[in-house]
């Protein structure tokens, strides 16, 4: 209290302080006349009264001192001192101030770029209510169980864990789920897959994508309508009218912003939609990564898919037990734990599996996992997450040689300050008062270099950007500079103010005053400087871990672009269609396929064209799990890597068979149904015994879909470039359960296929001009797509390699100057006394040498011992790919020495005579 | 030799506040002469020493401050007790005595034993 009255009154008396301390003076001057007037009493005369009376008071400017300091805040004060002087003192010396600024500003800056993508990806929080409070359900099991014979939207192994891992459930799961838990407050589904859709609205016509939700979802997420109404569990009945929510996006772009736009219809597929509200502005659902236009009730969405053939087993979508297709999210009760939820939804779940296997055996059963929603399960988020985590840590490192250099060139400077130091310690200033000065002024360059980061950070962040965008991105990704990223930059550039302040500012007060005054400017502090010089090496071995991980992404990019993907991926075009949405049906589109392709096959220039459901790279996955008579037990099912193609498909896409034949237009609907497998899957499940004539049962024991192997073909990757060849069947898309109602088409050319897609346009407008054909792309481009991310990182860690190695090169050369330009007297003498140019050379080169060597000797094991950090992300090389490795030392071997070169010349050149003269 | 004694750190403000108790409202002057008339000029002290300590005492509220003229017509400020400094001067005085008379016994036990 009392302490808290005396910081009041203290504050309050601030700002008259000046009032205050003439009040003093004056009173002073009365307290001195009246003892003055009591010596001249006694007979002193008037000034040696005056004395008399002074010397009784004491130190009168001590005294005034005392009261400034008691009567202001100090701190407050000495600041605003400190600041001045620092001011004044980069004042003095603008180039030193501007380069330390520029040094680090590039180091906060990179920082930054990473940070505010981090924050973006990361830490942005969905825009729903209480966003911590849902959770979304995940399962893994150790494969792809039989029990999901259709798993739709999400899926795979996990590389580092062997595990399967999927968001998706079966509708009946869902509802048992939902009705039987007590830890949620709401629970709501949505499709896991988006469903591409045309649009028409007012005769415009236009493509977006779709997702079915519960109708409890935009309640449950606590997300109200921008416009309209919100969807209400009403709205997804079996019985209800077809209504849909839209994006603001969408809104914006296609509706025109109308106003009045709930209540109006659109027409989807064919089926007039009424449009009942408007998504807030930044709602893009709960999916990572996808920001559908239209939102439509799951029953709705349902009879969607039944209406356009997607039906499996021809039990409907929401009925079905073995497609699983929906995500769930929940919002717990206050109160409730993610654990305890976990554990009685696992316990739930379980319960339902078993009831599920009664009827459909699965020897593997999946696990229920939870999750926090706005880190979900997304694998594009997750492998973003890891790669800005490690970026993080290289630009960490590039801002530390960047402090390095910082704390060198203050360094180095501190010995030129050292006189006018020891004068002010000499003049009683307290040492700990001048560290603070001197921290003051690092922090203020710090600061400064800050806000140029900020700039920065603005144009690497639009590199990022740039480098990504093409590739599969989140969506929504803009790298705003939020409060949290403004916080994060002057954090860090404090941060490094104090860390590059603090060891020179201890060093530069710990003089003797007498003995600094009396030697020469160039001595003292350590003649040979070896604080500079360690940290000269530090920043040496930091370089080479930078270098080196760039060697390691750089290679890992090569290795990808190169990776054998089983067939020629040059001259290879894809596209799609989809007259499925015009209202083509089974026989109707097998006669367009047919007639497309051979349309196209009659272009001049076109070597071969086929299709399949998917493309080879890049088309996404389908797996389904199916039995394999005489190999598989009675009750085991294992996941098969499908593609469903047509005529001429092995013959397109170059792929040899080893064995027996391929898919042609004998096999048909009619005709014995018929598989090719590839190499992998004849070594996997046929144990390398002859396949040819043995069987693939797609149904079960009871309802048997039994497909004929006719031929093996070789392996070719399947949809990724970095996982292993899977075991895959190919199977004629007439002998699926339904003919789709899309294909992606494969085009091989014999020359350049750009000049060809113009012709391939016009031949499938001749067809039915209703039809487009969307997504036309070379497979080279799909691949480089696919490689966004890799070639992002490889781009962003070379380009910070080459900071790092910049600043290095910086710092050491900056070191050895200064180390040279300190001994141009010692250097002078050693030539007086007949010392060679080359000797001297010699010298001063290896003093660089060493200092490389010993960085490299600490980089080296650090490098060896953090590599397993980057393993996941590298493909085809070890952590400890030597080709990188030798490359980064190299690189930092022969920069270096350039580096250290140019000052070990100019000692060379020291004039003997006006060396000694020097001082 | 000087027969003076230092003053105890932290005793001045008691000394000051006791002082302006006795007497009255007091300029600055006249607080230092009376404290070296009492205690018979045996105490060494600047006179200047005195302002920081009374400002800290305004600074605590203990004592207040205003300008008026002194007896031979100089303007001076003059000092006075507040009711609070009443209460820190009886609080201060008793564990003061307190503290005499437990060092005073100790320091006798020690000689007697």
């Amino acid at each position: 209290m009392e302490r808290l009255k005396v910081l009041f009154t203290r504050l309050l008396t601030m700002f008259h302080k000046e009032q205050k301390v003439r009040e003093l003076d004056e009173e002073v001057e009365s307290h001195l006349e009246m003892l003055a007037d009591e010596k001249r009493k006694q007979g002193m005369s008037a000034s040696d009264a005056r004395n008399a009376a002074l010397r009784e008071f004491g130190g009168v400017s001590q005294v005034r001192e005392k009261y400034r300091e008691m009567s202001g805040l100090k701190i407050v004060e000495t600041l605003g001192q400190d600041l001045r002087y620092s001011l004044r003192m980069l004042r003095r010396n603008p180039g030193f101030a501007t380069i330390i600024i520029l040094l680090l500003a590039l180091g906060v800056g990179a920082n930054t770029a990473i940070f505010s993508a981090i924050n973006d990806i990361m830490l942005r929080m969905l825009p729903v209510k209480d966003p911590h409070q849902l959770v979304m359900l995940t399962w893994q099991a150790k494969d792809h169980p039989e029990l999901v014979q259709d798993l739709e939207g999400s899926g795979s192994k996990e590389e580092n864990t062997g595990l399967f891992k999927s968001y998706s459930f079966s509708y009946p799961a869902y509802e048992y789920l939902s009705e039987h838990n007590h830890s949620f407050s709401g629970v709501f589904a949505f499709s896991a897959n988006d469903d591409p859709i045309n649009v028409s609205f007012n005769g415009r016509a236009a493509g977006t994508t779709l997702d079915g939700v519960s109708g409890s979802y935009f309640e449950g997420l606590g997300v109200p309508a921008f416009l309209g109404r919100n969807m209400v569990p009403a709205d997804d009945q079996v019985e209800s009218p077809p209504v849909a929510m839209v994006s603001y996006q969408f809104w914006r772009q296609l509706l025109g912003s109308d106003m009045a736009i709930a209540g109006k219809s659109i027409v989807v597929n064919g089926v007039s939609i009424a449009i009942i509200g408007v998504t807030p502005p930044d709602f893009c659902g709960v999916k990572p990564g996808h920001s559908p236009g239209l939102w439509i009730p799951l029953h709705l969405y349902a009879r969607f898919q039944a209406d356009q053939g997607n039906l499996n087993d021809g039990v409907p979508l929401l009925a079905s037990v073995t497609t699983w297709w929906a995500g769930i999210v929940g919002r717990l009760k206050p109160g409730v734990t993610q654990e305890q939820a976990k554990a009685e939804l696992s316990l739930l779940f379980d319960q339902y599996i078993q009831a599920a296997i009664t009827t459909h055996k699965s020897s593997i059963v999946p696990k229920l996992a939870v999750a926090p929603v706005n880190q979900g399960l997304d694998g594009l988020r997750r492998q973003f997450s890891t790669s800005l985590i490690l970026l993080m840590g290289m630009v960490g490192l590039v801002l530390l040689i960047a402090c390095g250099n910082a704390a060198g060139l203050l360094l180095a400077r501190a010995t030129a300050r050292q006189r006018e130091i020891a004068v002010r310690l000499s003049l009683g200033a307290g040492r700990f008062r001048l560290i603070r000065q001197l921290l003051t002024e690092s922090l203020l360059l710090a600061l400064l270099a800050g806000s140029l980061g900020l700039l920065f950070a603005k144009w690497v962040s639009r590199g990022i950007l740039a480098l990504l965008s093409g590739g599969p991105t989140p969506a929504g990704i803009t790298l705003p500079t939020d409060s949290r990223v403004l916080g994060f930059t002057f954090g860090v550039a404090t941060l490094s103010g104090i860390l590059f302040g603090l060891a020179p500012a201890f060093r530069a007060t710990r003089v003797e005053p007498l003995a600094a005054l009396r030697q020469s400017v160039t001595a003292g502090l350590g003649r040979r400087f070896t604080s500079g010089k360690v940290l000269a090496a530090g920043q040496v071995a930091l370089c080479l871990l930078l270098l080196i991980s760039a060697g390691l992404f750089l290679r890992t990019l090569q290795q990808l672009r190169h990776v054998d993907v089983g067939f020629d991926r040059e001259n290879l075009l894809i596209f799609s269609v989809r007259p499925g949405l015009n209202g083509y049906k089974d026989d109707r589109l097998v006669s367009y396929y047919n007639e497309l392709q051979r349309r196209i096959q009659s272009i001049p220039g076109v070597r071969s064209a086929s299709f399949s459901m998917r493309g080879p790279i890049g088309g996404g996955t389908g797996t389904t799990a199916g039995q394999i008579p005489g190999y598989t037990k009675s009750d085991q099912r294992v996941p098969i890597y499908r593609h469903d193609v047509g005529p001429d498909y092995f013959d397109t896409l170059g792929v040899p068979l080893l064995m027996g034949r391929a898919i042609g237009s004998q096999d048909t609907q009619s005709s014995p149904h018929v598989a090719v497998v590839n190499q992998r899957f004849v070594h996997d499940y046929f144990h390398d015994d002859n396949p040819i004539g043995r069987r693939i049962n797609l149904g079960d024991a009871k309802n048997p879909r039994e497909f004929e192997i006719v031929g093996v073909a070789r392996d070719v990757k399947y949809n990724s470039l970095r996982a292993d060849v899977p075991p895959t069947a190919y199977f004629s898309y007439l002998q699926r359960p339904s003919i789709l109602n899309f294909m992606a088409f494969e085009v091989r050319s014999q020359g350049d296929l750009k000049v060809l897609i113009g012709a391939i346009r016009h031949e499938a407008q001749a067809l039915d001009k209703d039809v487009p054909i969307v997504g036309v792309r070379m497979q080279t481009e799909i691949i480089d797509q696919q490689l966004s991310l890799e070639r992002a990182f490889a781009t962003l860690s070379t380009a910070f390699g080459a900071l790092a190695l910049l600043l290095a090169c910086v710092g050491l050369y900056g070191t050895m100057s200064y180390a040279v330009a300190r001994r141009t007297n010692e250097i002078g003498i050693r030539m007086a006394l007949g010392a060679e140019r080359g000797t001297v050379l010699r010298m001063v080169l290896t003093e660089s040498c060493v200092i490389v060597a010993g960085g490299l000797a600490v980089g080296l094991p650090l490098a060896w011992a953090l590599a397993r950090l980057v393993k996941s992300m590298l493909f085809g090389l070890t952590p400890h790919d030597p080709r990188s490795i030798g490359a980064a030392i190299l690189a930092v071997v022969a920069v270096t020495i350039i580096a250290g070169y140019l000052p070990a010349r100019r000692a060379s050149r020291v004039d003997p005579m006006a060396a000694l003269r020097y001082e | 030799m000087d027969s003076r004694t230092e003053l105890l750190q932290g005793t001045l403000d008691m000394i000051v506040l006791n002082t302006l108790h006795g007497i009255g409202p007091m300029h600055g002057f006249g607080i230092a002469r009376r404290i070296e008339q009492v205690s018979g000029d045996l105490l060494q002290m600047n006179q200047g020493t005195l302002y920081p300590a009374l400002l800290r005492l305004q600074q605590k509220g203990w004592i207040t401050s205003k300008w008026g003229l002194s007896e031979n017509n100089r303007r001076a400020r003059f000092y006075s007790i507040t009711k609070s400094g009443q209460r820190q001067l009886a609080h201060e005085t008793k564990s003061w005595e307190q503290m005499v008379g437990i060092i005073g016994r100790l320091l006798r036990s020690t000689e007697g034993g």
